[in-house]
């Protein structure tokens, strides 16, 4: 059977039996002392302001890692250093990245155990050197190794993220194409549509329906063109936006169950944004999509408006599930979708979209339950 | 009465162009490749030629280029639902009316058709900044 990644690494560093030994005989030395190690630990950690903004929480939050450090240092003293050790300690490396630990603030915590443990052990052995340096080598394989497990972690997270880009990059290409090949059939219907425009005279039915294919043309176009600007980047044209007219035209554009509640609060004291029009309403038509989607068969969707110093601010709340904290990470990343259909571009074209208006969209939990959604948008000039 | 040849491999499309253009009371003569077009252009000369850019074998940089072999003073406008393609330069280094996004405006074809003159070359290349947005 060919070798383990953690059979492998002992391997290269030459941690074996003896180390093994040292570091159990250690670990009876050093348990009094941990309590006291994982404190300073924290304390290096809570002086920096970049790791400390990883760290939500608070101090309950601290008081539980520094248990959860204690548990690690005292597995880190008496193994056994097997296959589940790896698989332990490969876990916690994933949370780290998960926190968006940044890499070099994981090398000085692991700097803080190893200077920490080599105090206590000169200070307990400096009289027996030949244990001393028994102890100092088994310390720095194992340490090593335990480095070698967080970097580990940190390349899966990259190569994933690589694959991420390249199934993007590949869907992109495809959205693209879609995207042209679309302007095909469209082409032909709207120079159809101009002819039977010719042709239908008086009869207003007539007339209305033709209207309202134009309209829809127009929509499907502008959804196109939506779609390959996202994939290309490119400056929008401005012109002013009354958000309350947008909010209602998306509201009306959508389908609601029966027993969804869809209610607009504020939206049309919102002072006017500089905008693209088509884009804002792709904007609004995507929340309010997932809102009805989230609080269907029944439930209430609600759209709040408010000014905020030069910005304005619409909240998109539904009463629906929320969404999960492992997935909030990764909301407005394209190809993310918790649907049966759809394929998850919704909200990062809302992001897209809100990010080159200057403005931003998050998300938070609704108080009560749901998900509220939150677009903030540079009010336009006065 | 003016003639006009529409070159695109989209039959529909060429066929639903070649409509309105003769409901107007013009001649307008449709070819589905550029070879086609080619043939269609020898011993006739046409008021303007509208051509497809992406069509199989001979795209509409070629068409135009190949055509005003046989007649140089013709004027070309590009149709395009691929805006932003390389090809986009080659046919501009022709000379050309106009490069339109598909789906066209047909008025502003119209307009653009009616207006152009043979040996008077390039006009307006789309001032509509939208839409020259979308010219790559």
């Amino acid at each position: 059977m060919s070798e383990t990644v953690f059979e492998e690494l002992k391997r290269y560093v030459r941690f074996g039996e003896d180390d093994e030994r040292a570091l159990r005989a250690f670990h009876a030395i050093a348990r009094p002392h941990l309590p006291r190690i994982a404190d300073v630990f924290y304390d290096r950690i809570l002086g920096h302001s970049g790791a400390r903004q990883a760290l939500v929480g608070g101090e309950s939050r601290v008081g539980q890692l520094k248990v959860t450090l204690h548990r690690w240092l005292d597995t880190l003293l008496s193994g056994p250093w097997d296959e589940a050790y790896w698989e332990g300690r490969t876990q916690i490396g994933r949370v780290h990245v998960r926190i968006g630990l940044p890499q070099h603030y994981m090398f000085g915590a692991m700097n803080v155990v190893r200077v920490e443990l080599a105090t206590v052990a000169y200070d307990a052995l400096h009289t027996r050197p030949a244990e001393l340096q028994g102890v100092r080598n088994a310390l720095g394989k194992i340490l090593d190794l335990e480095l070698a497990v967080m970097l580990n972690t940190y390349r899966d997270d990259l190569l994933a993220q690589q694959a991420r880009v390249e199934r993007l990059s590949t869907f992109g290409q495809l959205v693209g194409s879609i995207g042209h090949d679309l302007r095909n059939p469209l082409g032909v219907i709207e120079t159809s549509l101009y002819i039977l425009r010719g042709r239908v005279g008086e009869d207003e039915r007539a007339v209305k329906h033709l209207d309202r294919i134009a309209e829809q043309l127009q929509i499907a176009n502008g959804i196109i063109s939506n779609l390959l600007d996202m994939i290309r980047s490119r400056p929008l044209a401005k012109e002013p936006v009354r958000i309350g007219d947008v909010v209602k035209g998306a509201a009306g554009a959508v389908k609601r169950p029966a027993g969804v509640a869809l209610a607009l609060d504020g939206v049309d004291a919102l002072p006017p944004v500089d905008g693209d029009p088509v884009q804002l309403r792709q904007v609004l038509l995507n929340l309010l999509e997932n809102a009805v989607y989230a609080a269907s068969p029944a439930g209430e969707v609600t759209v709040r408006g408010r000014r905020t110093g030069d910005a304005i601010e619409l909240d998109v709340e539904d009463t629906g599930p929320g969404v999960d904290p492992a997935t909030r990470r990764r909301l407005f990343e394209p190809l993310i979708t918790t649907k049966e259909r759809g394929i998850g571009l919704g909200l990062a074209l809302v992001k897209k979209i809100a990010e080159r208006h200057g403005g931003d969209v998050s998300y938070s939990d609704r108080p009560g339950g749901g998900a509220r959604f939150t677009v903030r948008l540079p009010a336009g000039a006065a | 009465m003016r003639t006009y040849l529409i070159v695109d491999d989209n039959p529909d499309f060429a066929e639903n162009l070649a409509e309105i253009l003769r409901d107007r009371g013009d001649d307008v003569a449709v070819a589905e490749s550029g070879e086609e077009a080619v043939e269609a252009a020898r011993g006739r000369r046409f008021d303007a030629v509208l051509t497809d850019m992406r069509m199989p074998l001979m795209g509409g940089a070629e068409v135009v280029h190949e055509i005003r072999r046989l007649d140089p003073g013709a004027p070309a406008m590009v149709i395009t639902a691929h805006v932003g393609d390389d090809a986009i330069d080659a046919a501009r280094r022709e000379g050309l009316l106009a490069v339109l996004p598909k789906p066209v405006d047909v008025r502003r074809l119209l307009d653009l058709l009616g207006a152009a003159q043979r040996d008077g070359l390039v006009a307006g290349i789309e001032d509509d900044v939208r839409m020259s947005d979308n010219l790559c």
